[in-house]
């Protein structure tokens, strides 16, 4: 019976200072807090006050904006070296893999491709012709006025072009006369992926400038027409090289324009 | 409900972006070429990652986000999703070159774009405690001088004193004029002061100033800069505008999904610029927070905290979501009421550093974030 009198003051003490204890930093401002920080050992319930409620200590205060970090107290900059012996890793983290269906899988593999990229396989390709070299020019058509279209008397594009076995190049001298970026050489020289079919047609893509940029005004990036088998084309005669060829290119409802081929020769 | 009626070009007009690069390796500067390159793509006005990458595997989602989550949006695997918008993103997750990191941001949380862009820049333990940035102490680490292509270097590039500026502004046609005004400009000013308005003059009559303004051509341009021999090794873009409080929208139509679509360009630019230098490149976004869980009341959604970070590049060879999901039910909200961070992004960025420029992990950590303990998440975004 003694004991038990001791017992019950002893649990109802323990019940009521445990949440009391708990609690009795609610009121405590951040600052307070940080304070503490600066003893070499703080309290365990200081630090794990700071760490709840996530603030970030340096020079006594409380850091203004700064989430729990695991750095609470400031940090030496001055050091050169890591001193650490491992890095930590959160080990909490999930990876989703990302799973696609075959068929979403197929359609968005389309979805990264280069602006030049073109399937070439519903064109039969020559794969029988000799070298050549042949003069270019590339004329803007305009439609605003007619629906056959205005073919302008200057040259947008001129220089060589080169065909080897199917695939098409230009030379190096070849160059866009629109200004702007179009002065980029690189342009004729990276950015075209056009091939010669079986009946003379130059088919698939090429960045193609379709407006004059004066000096200091904005630049225009160029677009990416598809060659294709135009019902207006000529195509270049494999039999007759020294006959010229012209290919028509849709590109806008308002203007085209025509590659023109001329003075081919085997090289 | 209102919609702004813009067509794309007034979109893209209104729509702010500007590049920067910086990371020259130079001669007698530089020790060893590192690995790859990176590229930062800045979100400003907080990006709503519960929209761009919609976590439609928790039941809280639709409750909470009515209207603001696209129907039609990609699925990932069971638990989340991918916005529309990012239809050149999602070919690139197919591609296993791109991976999202979910419920994560800075360590900051009194949601004021000023601090929290601030922190998301200088990368210190406070808002405005660093006078550089993390990029810039991480180029400085791996001994690469920084040029910066605008007149202002920004926060993140800033972190040391061989940096150098060049505008892209082709004054070609006035010359005369311009040079000469800012050579008049010039000699009103200090030594350093004058040789920045020298090079201004000079450089804006190189060739390669001719760059169009539009952010993907600007990626476009910069991922070309980074792909040459002894070019740049990092690159920044600011996207604005992402404060979206109201009138957000939720496909890729609305205001938010013309936003995801600019980043989708960017990311689609740099691709393109990089080429080859693709396969050793690394792109990653910051926004400075998230936006609120629940929508307001004119269909946008407040500041917030946590949202989203998209990596891309062919240094990732495994696409995936990587997340400590922290549940979107109140109670598990960060003060009830934004999407908790449980992943600091400032681990994502150290990562990138370390697979880009060939920190060690712990160098970074100390060094350029200035938390030792900060955790090594390398090994789930790139193994």
């Amino acid at each position: 019976m003694k004991f038990k009198s001791i017992l019950l003051p002893l649990l109802l003490a323990i019940g009521l200072i445990g949440p009391t204890f708990a609690g009795f930093l609610d009121d405590w401002p951040d600052d307070a807090l940080c304070g503490w920080m600066e003893n070499p050992s703080p309290p365990a319930h200081i630090v794990e006050e700071v760490q709840k409620r996530g603030i970030g200590c340096e020079g006594g205060k409380a850091v203004v904006g700064a989430a729990q970090t695991n750095k609470i107290t400031s940090t030496n900059k001055e050091t050169t070296t890591s001193n650490r012996a491992s890095s930590s890793v959160d080990k909490e983290i999930t990876i989703y893999d990302v799973a696609f269906s075959p068929e979403v899988l197929e359609k968005l593999l389309k979805l990264v491709v280069s602006q030049t990229d073109y399937d070439f396989s519903k064109h039969k390709l020559t794969n029988n012709v000799k070298d050549l070299r042949c003069a270019f020019k590339i004329h803007r058509v305009v439609y605003e006025n007619s629906e056959l279209g205005v073919i302008e008397g200057w040259n947008m594009a001129q220089g060589g072009i080169i065909i080897q076995g199917s695939d098409v190049s230009f030379t190096e001298g070849s160059s866009w006369r629109v200004g702007g970026l179009s002065t980029d050489k690189s342009y004729l020289r990276d950015r075209v992926n056009i091939k010669l079919t079986e009946d003379g047609h130059i088919v698939g893509k090429m960045a193609y400038f379709t407006h004059t940029v004066d000096q200091g005004e904005v630049p225009r990036e160029p677009l990416y027409p598809i060659l294709t088998k135009h019902k207006r084309s000529k195509p270049i005669n494999l039999k007759s090289i020294g006959d010229s060829a012209e290919f028509w290119i849709d590109i806008e409802d308002w203007a085209g324009g025509i590659l023109r081929i001329s003075r081919c020769k085997y090289i | 409900m209102p919609k702004l009626n813009l067509t794309r070009r007034e979109f893209l007009k209104v729509s702010g972006a500007s590049l920067f690069l910086a990371g020259l390796p130079l001669p007698g500067f530089t020790k060893d070429k590192p690995p790859g390159t990176i590229s930062v793509i800045m979100l400003e006005g907080g990006m709503d990652g519960l929209t761009a990458v919609p976590p439609f595997g928790d039941p809280n989602l639709l409750k909470m986000r009515k209207g603001l989550i696209p129907d039609n949006y990609l699925k990932l695997n069971s638990f989340f999703g991918l916005h529309p918008s990012f239809q050149y993103f999602s070919g690139l997750m197919a591609k296993n070159n791109a991976s999202i990191v979910h419920a994560t941001n800075f360590p900051y949380i009194l949601r004021s774009h000023f601090e929290g862009q601030n922190l998301m820049q200088g990368g210190g333990l406070s808002p405005f405690s660093e006078t550089s940035g993390w990029l810039g102490r991480s180029l400085e680490l791996a001994e690469l001088p920084g040029r910066s292509l605008s007149l202002d270097m920004p926060l993140i590039l800033r972190g040391t004193d061989r940096n150098d500026n060049f505008y892209p502004a082709s004054i070609r046609s006035s010359s005369n004029l311009k040079t000469k005004l800012i050579d008049m400009i010039s000699m009103f000013h200090s030594k350093e002061g004058s040789s920045v308005f020298k090079k201004v003059s000079k450089k804006s009559t190189l060739k390669d100033s001719i760059v169009p303004r539009d952010p993907a051509s600007l990626a476009k341009y910069a991922g070309k800069a980074m792909s040459q021999e002894g070019g740049p090794l990092s690159s920044v873009i600011k996207v604005t505008q992402f404060d979206t409080h109201s009138n957000q929208g939720a496909d890729e139509f609305g205001r938010h999904g013309k936003l995801l679509k600019l980043v989708d360009e960017i990311i689609a630019g740099y691709r393109e610029g990089l080429g080859d230098a693709w396969d050793n490149s690394i792109i990653l976004t910051l926004t400075e927070f998230g936006r609120t869980v629940r929508v307001n009341g004119t269909w946008g959604t407040e500041h917030g905290y946590g949202s989203a970070g998209l990596l891309a590049g062919g240094a990732i060879t495994k696409s995936r979501v990587i997340s400590k999901w922290p549940g979107l039910a109140e109670n598990e909200q960060f003060e009830k009421r934004d999407l908790m961070s449980t992943i600091d992004y400032r681990s994502v960025c150290a990562a990138c550093i370390e697979k880009s420029l060939g920190l060690d992990h712990d160098l970074i950590a100390d060094k350029v974030f200035f938390t030792p303990e900060l955790p090594r998440v390398y090994d789930y975004i790139f193994s």
